[in-house]
C-alpha cells in the first residue's frame, strides 16, 4: 500500500451523516411508506460501501445477508447457467435501483452474481439490522414485507420480459401446447 | 477418629499445644498485675493518704500506673494470641473437613445441595473459628481471675463478700434456661440459612433457565418464603440473647448496692476502714467481669457447638476408598477388566444386573444400548466411582473395592459427556489430570503439549485466543524481531490482501477506522496515563487540547454525538446493536440524555459536562460511527495536534516515525526510533515500536480494522501461512494456552470445552481410558478426528470403553457390548452382532 491509498478513507465520514442518508432512502420507491423515524434508523444503521469498476458485489452461490441500494454507479446482474453467465438486468443509480430485498427477509444463497460496470457506491441494509428494527416496530413488518414481495414481483416481471424480448424465435411456442 | 465424629473440643485439646500453654503461662502473669492494682488502691487510701506520705503516695501510684500499664499490655498480647490460636486451629480444621469431603462417594453429592456444602465450608466454620481461640483461655483466665478476686475479697471481708456472692446462683438458674431456647432458634437458623443459599446457588446455576422462562417471580418467592422464615427465626432469636443480655446486666447491679448498703454500715460504725471499702468496690465490680466472660463464654460454646454439630452431621459419612494404598506404590495395570454378575441399584430400583463381560488388555469395546439402558452407570461403577451393589468387578484380577484412589486414579481416566472445566488457563486445565498425580517433574513438555492440542482439533481456536492476547512483556521480547517481521510482512508482502481490511497506522494520515483518542496521542502508555478514559482529566492531554485550539472542536462533536444518539436512540432500550455505531454505550443514554436536559441549548460550561462530552469524541470512530461525521478539516487539525504531541510533548524523533513507515510501504524494512533508550512509558505507532498492552494480533495488523470482511476466514489462513513460515505458528499456540477460560470454561464453547477435557484425559496417559459419549457434543469433523486418534494411536496400546450412542462409530471397536434394561444382551464384533440380526442389528438400522 503506497501512503495514496491510505489516504482514500480520509473522508469516508463526509456524506454519511445520517440526514444525507435518510434523504436518499426516501427517494427510493421501496421506503415511501415507511416512517421516517423508521427510516433514520435504518439510514444510521446502514452502511456505505463502495466497489471499484469490474468488481464483483455479490457472487452466486454465497450466502445473502444484506440488501443494495445504488447511490452511484451502474450494476450488472448476471446468472450462472450451464457453466455460462447470463445477463439479467442492468441497475444503474439513476433509477434509486436495489437488488437483494429477499436477503432481508431469509437466509439463501445469491441466485445470481451483481457486477460494478462503473465504480459503485451503494448503501447495504443488512438482515440483522432490519430485523432488529423490525422487532422495534413490529406494527411496521407486514406492511413491509407486502411492500418487498410487491416490488419483488415488478422485478421478476421485468426481468421475464427482458428474457423474452430476447428468447430465440425457435423457443416460441403456442401457449397450451405440449412440445 | 472420622473427623466428623469429633467433639469440637477435640480440636482445642489436641492442637497447639505449646502455644495455647504459653498463652495459658501469659494469662497466670497477667492475673498478677490484674489483682496488684486493687492492693494499692488500698495503701494508697490506707497509708500514704492516711499517713499524709507523699513519697508512699508517688511510690504506689507508679507501682499501680505501672501494673495497670503491664496488665493491658498483656490483655493485648493475650487477645492477639487467642487469635492466632483460634485462626490456626480453623485452618487445620477446615483442611482436614475439605479432605474428607472431597473424598465423599458420588452418591453423597447426589443429594447434597452446593449451597450447603459452601455454607458450612465458609461462613458457619468462619463463627466457630473466632470461639476456637479462646476455647481454652478464656474459661481458664476467667475461673481464675473469679477466684483470685474472691480470695483478695474474702481476706478482707468473710461477711461482704458471701453477700455479694448471691446473687450469682439466681443465673446459674436462668442462664442456662434462655440458652437452650436460643440454641433451638440457633439450629432453625442455620438450616434456614443453608436452604436460602441453595435457592440463590439454583438461580444463580440456572440462570440461563430463570431468563428464559422469565420465571423471575417464582423465583423470588421461593427466596422470600426463606427471608420471611430467617426474619422470624432472628426475631426470636434477639429476643433471647437479649434477655440473657438483660439478666447478666440486671445481676451485675445488684452487687455494689448490697455492698454500699453493708458496707457503708460497717464503715460508719468502724468495723471496716475505708481504703479496705474502696479496694472491695473495686474488686466487687472487677469480679464481675470473669463472671461475664464466662457466661459469655458459655454462650458462645453453646453457638459454636451447635454450627459445629450441625455442620460436621451432614458430612458424617466415611469415604468408600482410601486415598493411598497401604504400604506399597500403587499398582501399574495392564487394563485387563472382568466383570462378574454385577449389579447396581438404588433403592429399589436395580439400574444394572448380572453384567457378566471380560474386556482384555488393550482391547477396546464399544457400550451401546438405548437410553436408560444402564451403559454410563457400567462405565462409572468401572472407575470406582460408583460401588457395585452386588457381584464384582475385577481390574487385573483384583477386586476394585480393594483398590485405593491412587491405584485407580493412576490406571483410569475418565471422559464425561458434560466435563467440567476449572476456572483458570487452558494450560491449567489441560494439565489438571496429570498435575493431579502430584509429580510435577513428569508434567508433559512443550511439544507433547502442543501437539495433544493439535491431535484434538484444537489448534485453530487456541491460535485465536493466543492472538487476541496480549502477552507479558518478558515473553514478548523473546520474540519481538518475529512479530515484528510478521508485521512487515503483513504490510508488504501481504499488503493487498490486507489493504482492504485494515486501515494501516501511518503517521501523516488521519485514521478513519481509528477513534479519535488514537488519532490524537497515536501511541499507548504502559502505564495507562493516556488511556480514552483517563484523557480528559490528563494534564498533558489538556495542555495539548488547549494549546491546539482543539478543545470547543472536541466537545462540540461530543456534543453533536450525544444529541444524535439521544435523539435517535432514546426509545430503543438497552439493545448493544444500535449503539455499535455511537460511541455512546447503551447503558451510558440516560446519563447523556440528562446531560443534555440540563444543558437545554446552552453550550457546556462545567468541567463533568464537558469532560463526559470529551470521551464521546475520544472514543469516536469516524468510519464506523454513523451516527455523525466528522466536521470538515478537524482531521488535519487532528494530525497536526498528534505531530506536536508526539514531538514536542512525548519527545519522539517523529521525522524517524515518518521515514521508518515509508520505508515499510516501499521496501518491507522496519526501522526503529534512534532516540529512544529503554525503559520508557510511552510507545508511539511507529513501524517498529510493540505496543505492549495490546494484542498480538494488534501488533501483527498494526492498524485499525476496516470492516470485518466476509474474506476473514480466507485472510486468516493466509496469515497462518505467514506464521507458520516464521516459525511462529507452536509459539503463539503456547501463549494461546495462557487463554484464561472463565468460570466452568464458560468463555469456551460446548466443543472447545469437550476437547480440553479429552486432551486432559488423554495426556494422563493411562492404561485404561473410559469415554462416556465424549465425543457427543463434538461436531462431525471434530468427532471423526478423536474416533481417528483412538483408532490410530491407541489401538493396541489402550484398554478402551466408550459408551456410544451414534453406532457409525462403531465398526473400528474390537468388540461391542449391547445393554438392555441394565442386562448384556448381546456382545461380539460388529460383523458378528450384523451377521446374528439381533438386537444391534435393529438399533443400527434404526439409526
Amino acid at each position: 500500500m503506497n501512503s495514496s491509498t491510505n489516504n482514500k478513507h480520509r473522508h469516508n465520514g463526509e456524506g454519511s451523516s445520517i440526514d444525507r442518508k435518510t434523504a436518499f432512502l426516501q427517494q427510493l420507491p421501496f421506503f415511501h411508506e415507511t416512517a421516517l423515524e423508521t427510516l433514520r434508523l435504518y439510514a444510521y444503521l446502514a452502511n456505505i460501501e463502495k466497489f471499484p469498476a469490474n468488481e464483483p458485489i455479490t457472487v452466486q452461490g454465497e450466502p445473502a445477508d444484506r440488501m443494495y441500494l445504488i447511490v452511484s454507479g451502474r450494476i450488472g446482474i448476471c446468472a450462472e447457467h450451464r457453466g455460462r453467465q447470463f445477463h439479467l438486468q442492468l441497475l444503474s443509480a439513476d433509477g434509486f435501483n436495489y437488488f437483494g430485498e429477499l436477503a432481508l427477509l431469509a437466509e439463501f444463497d445469491w441466485l445470481f452474481s451483481a457486477f460494478a460496470l462503473t465504480d459503485v457506491t451503494a448503501l447495504t441494509i443488512t438482515r440483522e439490522a432490519f430485523h432488529k428494527v423490525m422487532e422495534k416496530y413490529p406494527e411496521q413488518l407486514p406492511k413491509t414485507v407486502s411492500r418487498i414481495i410487491k416490488l419483488r414481483i415488478e422485478r421478476f416481471v421485468d426481468q421475464t420480459h427482458y428474457l423474452l424480448d430476447h428468447l430465440k424465435e425457435e423457443a416460441w411456442r403456442e401457449c397450451g401446447s405440449e412440445e | 477418629m472420622l473427623i466428623t465424629r469429633r467433639p469440637l473440643l477435640y480440636w482445642v485439646l489436641t492442637r497447639h499445644r505449646p502455644l495455647q500453654l504459653l498463652l495459658l503461662a501469659v494469662i497466670l502473669v497477667s492475673l498478677f498485675f490484674r489483682v496488684f492494682p486493687l492492693e494499692m488502691q488500698k495503701r494508697i487510701v490506707n497509708q500514704a493518704i492516711h499517713l499524709r506520705d507523699e513519697q508512699l503516695l508517688f511510690l504506689y501510684c507508679a507501682l499501680y500506673i505501672g501494673a495497670i500499664t503491664l496488665a493491658s499490655l498483656l490483655k493485648y498480647l493475650i487477645n492477639v494470641m487467642q487469635t492466632v490460636i483460634g485462626q490456626k486451629i480453623l485452618v487445620g480444621m477446615r483442611n482436614e473437613l475439605y479432605h474428607h469431603i472431597l473424598q465423599l462417594p458420588l452418591q453423597f453429592y447426589r443429594k447434597m445441595q452446593p449451597g450447603t456444602v459452601i455454607s458450612a465450608m465458609t461462613a458457619e466454620l468462619n463463627a466457630i473459628g473466632l470461639f476456637l481461640g479462646g476455647a481454652l483461655a478464656i474459661p481458664v483466665t476467667s475461673i481464675l481471675t473469679f477466684l483470685v478476686f474472691l480470695g483478695f475479697m474474702f481476706s478482707m471481708s468473710p461477711l461482704l463478700t458471701l453477700l455479694t456472692l448471691t446473687v450469682y446462683p439466681f443465673e446459674l438458674v436462668i442462664i442456662p434456661l434462655l440458652q437452650r431456647r436460643y440454641n433451638r432458634f440457633n439450629k432453625k437458623r442455620i438450616r434456614n440459612t443453608r436452604s436460602m443459599g441453595n435457592i440463590v446457588n439454583e438461580a444463580v446455576s440456572g440462570i440461563h433457565e430463570v431468563h428464559s422462562n422469565s420465571s423471575f417471580a417464582l423465583e423470588e418467592k421461593r427466596m422470600a418464603a426463606y427471608v420471611n422464615r430467617l426474619y422470624h427465626i432472628l426475631k426470636k432469636l434477639f429476643i433471647v440473647k437479649y434477655g440473657m443480655k438483660f439478666a447478666n446486666n440486671m445481676f451485675q447491679s445488684f452487687g455494689p448496692f448490697i455492698l454500699f448498703l453493708v458496707g457503708g454500715y460497717l464503715a460508719i460504725h468502724g468495723q471496716f476502714t475505708l481504703g479496705a471499702l474502696v479496694a472491695f468496690l473495686s474488686a466487687c465490680e472487677k469480679i464481675y467481669d470473669p463472671w461475664k466472660e464466662m457466661m459469655e463464654y458459655y454462650q458462645e460454646y453453646q453457638d459454636a457447638s451447635v454450627r459445629y454439630r450441625q455442620i460436621m452431621k451432614i458430612f458424617d459419612l466415611p469415604p468408600e476408598h482410601p486415598l493411598l494404598p497401604e504400604g506399597r506404590e500403587p499398582y501399574r495395570l495392564r487394563g485387563d477388566i472382568e466383570l462378574k454378575e454385577t449389579g447396581f441399584s438404588i433403592g429399589a430400583v436395580k439400574l444394572l444386573d448380572g453384567i457378566t463381560a471380560r474386556i482384555r488388555p488393550n482391547e477396546q469395546i464399544a457400550l451401546v444400548g438405548s437410553s436408560g439402558s444402564g451403559k454410563s452407570t457400567l462405565a462409572l461403577l468401572v472407575a470406582q466411582l460408583y460401588n457395585a451393589s452386588h457381584g464384582s468387578i475385577l481390574l487385573d484380577g483384583r477386586e476394585i473395592n480393594t483398590l485405593s484412589k491412587a491405584d485407580i486414579s493412576r490406571n483410569i481416566t475418565m471422559i464425561s459427556q458434560q466435563p467440567f472445566i476449572f476456572t483458570g488457563t487452558v494450560r491449567d486445565n489441560l494439565l489438571y489430570a496429570v498435575r493431579a498425580g502430584g509429580d510435577d517433574k513428569n508434567l508433559p513438555d512443550r511439544s507433547s503439549l502442543l501437539s495433544m492440542v493439535r491431535d484434538v482439533g484444537l489448534e485453530e481456536d487456541i491460535l485465536r485466543f493466543g492472538l487476541n492476547m496480549a502477552p507479558p512483556r518478558e515473553r514478548i521480547m523473546l520474540l519481538l524481531d518475529k512479530f515484528l517481521h510478521m508485521r512487515s510482512i503483513i504490510q508488504g508482502e501481504l499488503n493487498e490482501q490486507f489493504a482492504g481490511i485494515i486501515e494501516f497506522y501511518d503517521c501523516h494520515y488521519f485514521l478513519t477506522y481509528c477513534s479519535l483518542r488514537d488519532n490524537i496521542i497515536f501511541g499507548d502508555s504502559l502505564s495507562g496515563e493516556f488511556d480514552t478514559e483517563h484523557l480528559p482529566d490528563n494534564k498533558v492531554f489538556r495542555k495539548l487540547i488547549d494549546e491546539r485550539g482543539l478543545e470547543e472542536d472536541l466537545v462540540a462533536l461530543g456534543l453533536d454525538i450525544a444529541r444524535k444518539t439521544v435523539h435517535l436512540l432514546k426509545d430503543i432500550g438497552e439493545d448493544e446493536f444500535f449503539f455499535e455505531r455511537s460511541p455512546m454505550q447503551a447503558n451510558e443514554l440516560e446519563n447523556y440524555a440528562t446531560l443534555l436536559d440540563d444543558l437545554g441549548n446552552g453550550s457546556p460550561r462545567q468541567r463533568q459536562q464537558r469532560n463526559q462530552l470529551l470521551l464521546l469524541t475520544l472514543r469516536f470512530v469516524p468510519g464506523r460511527h454513523s451516527i455523525t461525521g466528522l466536521p470538515e478539516g478537524l482531521d488535519d487539525k487532528i494530525v497536526a495536534a498528534r505531530h506536536y504531541f508526539l514531538e514536542h510533548l512525548m519527545g519522539v524523533d517523529i521525522e524517524a516515525c515518518f521515514t521508518s513507515t515509508s520505508r515499510l510501504r516501499e521496501s518491507g524494512v522496519l526501522a526503529s526510533l534512534p532516540m529512544y533508550t529503554d525503559p520508557r512509558d510511552f510507545i508511539p505507532f511507529c513501524p517498529a515500536e510493540y505496543l505492549y498492552r495490546h494484542s498480538l494480533k494488534d501488533n501483527i495488523f498494526f492498524g485499525g480494522i476496516i470492516r470485518e470482511t466476509p474474506d476473514e476466514e480466507r485472510l486468516y489462513s493466509v496469515a497462518m501461512d505467514a506464521f507458520a513460515r516464521q516459525g511462529l505458528l507452536d509459539e503463539i499456540l503456547d501463549i494461546g494456552l495462557d487463554f484464561e477460560v472463565g468460570s466452568k470454561g464458560d468463555r469456551l464453547s460446548g466443543g472447545q470445552r469437550q476437547k480440553v477435557a479429552i486432551a486432559r484425559a488423554l495426556l494422563k496417559d493411562t492404561p485404561i481410558l473410559i469415554m462416556d459419549e465424549a465425543t457427543a457434543s463434538l461436531d462431525n469433523q471434530s468427532q471423526a478426528l478423536i474416533q481417528k486418534l483412538i483408532d490410530t494411536r491407541y489401538k493396541g496400546h489402550k484398554t478402551i470403553i466408550a459408551v456410544i450412542h451414534r453406532l457409525d462409530l462403531t465398526p473400528t471397536y474390537d468388540r461391542i457390548i449391547v445393554l438392555k434394561a441394565g442386562a448384556v444382551i448381546e456382545q461380539g464384533t460388529y460383523a458378528e452382532l450384523m451377521d446374528r440380526q439381533g438386537v444391534f442389528y435393529e438399533l443400527v438400522h434404526k439409526q
